[in-house]
């Protein structure tokens, strides 16, 4: 067992903390106030190469380890990169722009894979619907193949980048009966007819990113749309759960970072009854409690991105586990970060708030925590062997 | 980075796994009462001297010694909590002793015989006053004719009632100093088995100390005092990491065995989501846990001096857990798991001794907040 970082990837990160703080923070808090997505920083992230690090050079990537890439995603929360604006990359770089160089034909990879990167273009994945989110068998979205064309017919629901998305990755039934094994992905061009996207829906956090409903109502796209071929979307699907739950978790436990720090600053700062609060015993148990999730939750990402570097199958279980460990076990000492700072806890501009609220997410999206804790335990009933 | 053990480190794990387990079998540990007690403790020591466990990070600092611990212990407790305590707060830690601040002579006199299972040790650090971090030794050494005279008590000295060398540790010359005292000393009186909560395969007792003459060969240090405690404390953290790891997956293997076979309402246990989504919590505490241990024992491997905080997020985080888990597997188990003598019963009790034992959970808890405030501006 091995848990250090190469040098080259500690270097990165740090380069990377350095350009999130002076490029992309100083406009995180009036975005995720004004709900408005920064189109400014998103372009800035493509210029330092955050949108395609891990895809190919030959498509203007970086080619990184997924570890490098993690890490980067763990720097960007470090920083204080609100959580709206990391998810809009998670969804464009992991569940938009890596599907389609992974299931893409060359064609379809030269195409869209050179504007993703750059960020000229931005990338959505439209799974979800306003009756089937986790229970991904019962979607109703359809595509009919039509001679040389798909027609889809349907709406998504919660689709991060919705409103302002390029492109789009969707997943549609092509053999309802079939169930998970008739669902199929397709890339669908933002100005396609029938193809519409509602307004940005008002959430509680990760409120720089713009979710919304994408409504296809007889949408032709040409066939040579489909990605893969037909009832591949569910594994499609699952593929990007590698991402989810290394990439997509580590801005999150790298936000908790960063609420740590501001949290160890104030109590220091804070006089009351004479002394710094940061000398009452509570408040160091605070602080305490923030930093052992923030190890541990540290150690289950990386053992995810680190299988994924190994080119193993993922393991559904370790994947599980890490999901609902950040999302159920962040809840506590994020809100006490949050109390810590008293009033100012309450209010925008010490961002503990918004840390907060992002990171209620995390039990939510991407599978909720019900359905990790349903992975899990089916997995475990199913083990002859004992628990490793 | 590299998330698995190697192949002839998990041969080792199994084959102690294996060990272990025949002799928890054959001999009921966790239930023995009166003599059984010692007599598991010294033939289990004479077992483990023909395997590399007891000398174990005893190599001169080996590469991977902690984490290979760590995971040891994980599966020497799983099996046996107690003899696992008994082992490595007692006479591993005394050998570590010895070899980290002993002399030479000192060695040669007492390490062969510990780690070929044939003595029995026993760290006495507790007193009355609990605090040690605050609170000054009071058991104490005042060099009387070329020789030295100890007097004091000791509280919870895991062994007490059995150890055949006490590693005492109090102060000399105004300084912190370890006495070796053998048992048979005059004027060292080991009390009686205390009645515990937990824990029930291992001994545990007050020692007292009244006049007990030590030739200064028989003494570590002096040294300085934080310097002793943050070592020993460090040692026990880490084996107390180890235990409760072992703790949880006892515990948690227990529920899910019964979840699976105990049979109501015409299905098995395990379908209904309320028994499930907790065996789920269980596994996601337990193996957080897991990699937040060997991390922390790997961290002490490769940079020690950063390991401290590390090594009290797990004694905090994993000492919580095991509670958390084995407490829900109680619930699992239903009434099987308040009828005593189950594994998940035991953890229940042991998992207290874990946050209370070595550094408590608070004090634990104000060593990462000292460092967390004192590492970011």
């Amino acid at each position: 067992m091995d848990f250090a970082f190469t040098r080259e990837q500690t270097m990165f990160k740090k380069e990377v903390l350095r350009f999130a703080r002076k490029e992309i923070v100083p406009r995180c808090r009036e975005h995720d106030l004004k709900e408005t997505f920064d189109f400014e920083s998103f372009r800035a992230l493509g210029e330092f190469g955050l949108l395609g690090l891990h895809l190919p050079e030959a498509y203007g990537g970086g080619g990184a380890d997924v570890i490098t890439t993690v890490l980067a995603g763990e720097a960007l929360g470090e920083a204080g990169v609100d959580g709206g604006l990391t998810l809009s990359y998670g969804a464009h770089a992991f569940l938009c722009a890596d599907t389609i160089y992974v299931h893409g034909t060359a064609a379809q990879r030269e195409k869209y894979l050179p504007k993703l990167i750059s960020g000229e273009w931005i990338g959505a994945m439209a799974l979800s619907e306003p009756d089937a989110g986790s229970d991904v068998a019962s979607l109703s979205t359809t595509a009919e193949r039509k001679g040389e064309t798909y027609v889809l017919n349907g709406t998504k629901m919660w689709i991060t980048n919705g409103p302002i998305a390029d492109v789009v990755v969707v997943y549609a039934k092509t053999a309802p009966e079939l169930r998970h094994a008739g669902i199929s992905a397709f890339i669908v061009e933002q100005g396609t007819p029938g193809f519409s996207a509602g307004p940005p829906l008002v959430k509680l956090g990760v409120r720089s990113s713009q979710t919304s409903e994408l409504v296809f109502r007889n949408c032709e796209i040409p066939a040579d749309n489909l990605l893969g071929a037909e009832g591949q979307g569910f594994l499609m699907a699952l593929q990007t759960v590698e991402w989810d739950r290394c990439a997509l978790l580590a801005p999150i436990v790298g936000g908790a970072e960063y609420a740590l720090q501001k949290s160890a600053r104030y109590a220091k700062g804070r006089v009351q009854f004479g002394r710094p609060i940061a000398e009452f015993q509570a408040i160091k148990h605070k602080l305490a409690d923030l930093r052992m999730f923030v190890e541990t939750a540290r150690t289950l990402v990386y053992r995810i991105a680190w299988c994924k570097d190994q080119g193993r199958p993922l393991n559904h279980l370790e994947a599980a586990v890490a999901k609902l460990f950040v999302g159920d076990w962040s809840l506590k000492p994020l809100h006490d970060a949050m109390v810590l700072h008293g009033g100012y806890g309450f209010i925008h501009e010490f961002d503990v708030e918004r840390i907060f609220r992002d990171s209620r997410l995390a039990p939510i999206g991407g599978g909720t925590s019900e359905i990790q804790k349903k992975i899990i335990s089916k997995l475990m009933s199913s083990q002859a062997g004992t628990i490793r | 980075m590299n998330y698995e053990f190697d192949a002839e480190a998990k041969r080792f794990f199994d084959a102690l796994s294996q060990m272990v387990h025949d002799f928890s079998l054959e001999r009921e540990p966790e239930r023995a009462l009166g003599p059984a007690l010692e007599a598991n403790l010294r033939d289990l020591l004479e077992r483990l001297a023909r395997t590399p466990y007891l000398a174990l990070g005893l190599d001169g600092g080996a590469a991977g010694a902690a984490l290979r611990a760590m995971r040891a212990g994980e599966v020497f407790a799983t099996h046996t909590p107690s003899l696992f305590l008994a082992v490595e707060t007692g006479t591993r830690r005394v050998a570590k002793l010895l070899e980290a601040f002993g002399t030479e002579g000192q060695r040669s006199a007492w390490l062969p015989r510990l780690l070929e299972g044939k003595r029995v040790g026993a760290v006495a650090l507790s007193e009355g006053a609990m605090n040690m971090e605050n609170d000054e030794f009071e058991t104490e050494g005042r060099r009387e004719k070329g020789r030295i005279v100890v007097h004091g008590i000791k509280h919870f000295v895991v062994n007490g009632p059995v150890a055949d060398l006490f590693a005492v540790a109090g102060r000399l010359d105004g300084r912190a100093a370890v006495f070796l005292l053998e048992r048979d000393t005059p004027g060292l009186v080991a009390g009686e088995r205390v009645e515990t909560l937990g824990c029930d395969g291992m001994t545990c007792s007050m020692l007292e100390l009244n006049g007990c003459v030590v030739e200064p060969d028989g003494v570590i240090g002096p040294m300085e005092r934080q310097r002793l405690l943050d070592t020993l404390l460090r040692w026990e953290d880490l084996a107390l990491v180890a235990a409760s790891l072992g703790l949880m997956h006892a515990a948690l293997e227990t529920a899910r065995t019964f979840a699976n076979l105990h049979m109501t309402g015409g299905k098995p246990l395990v379908a209904y989501q309320e028994v499930a989504f907790k065996l789920a919590e269980m596994l996601a505490g337990y193996q957080a846990a897991q990699l937040l241990a060997y991390r922390a024992a790997w961290t002490v491997d490769v940079s020690p001096r950063q390991a401290g905080v590390l090594v009290s997020c797990a004694k905090v985080f994993c000492g919580e857990t095991a509670e958390q888990v084995a407490s829900s597997a109680l619930q699992v188990l239903s009434g099987d798991g308040y009828v005593s003598g189950n594994p998940a019963e035991r953890a229940y009790r042991a998992a207290r001794y874990i946050q209370i034992a070595g550094r408590s959970s608070e004090l634990s808890r104000m060593k990462i907040a000292g460092d967390v405030l004192g590492r970011r501006r």
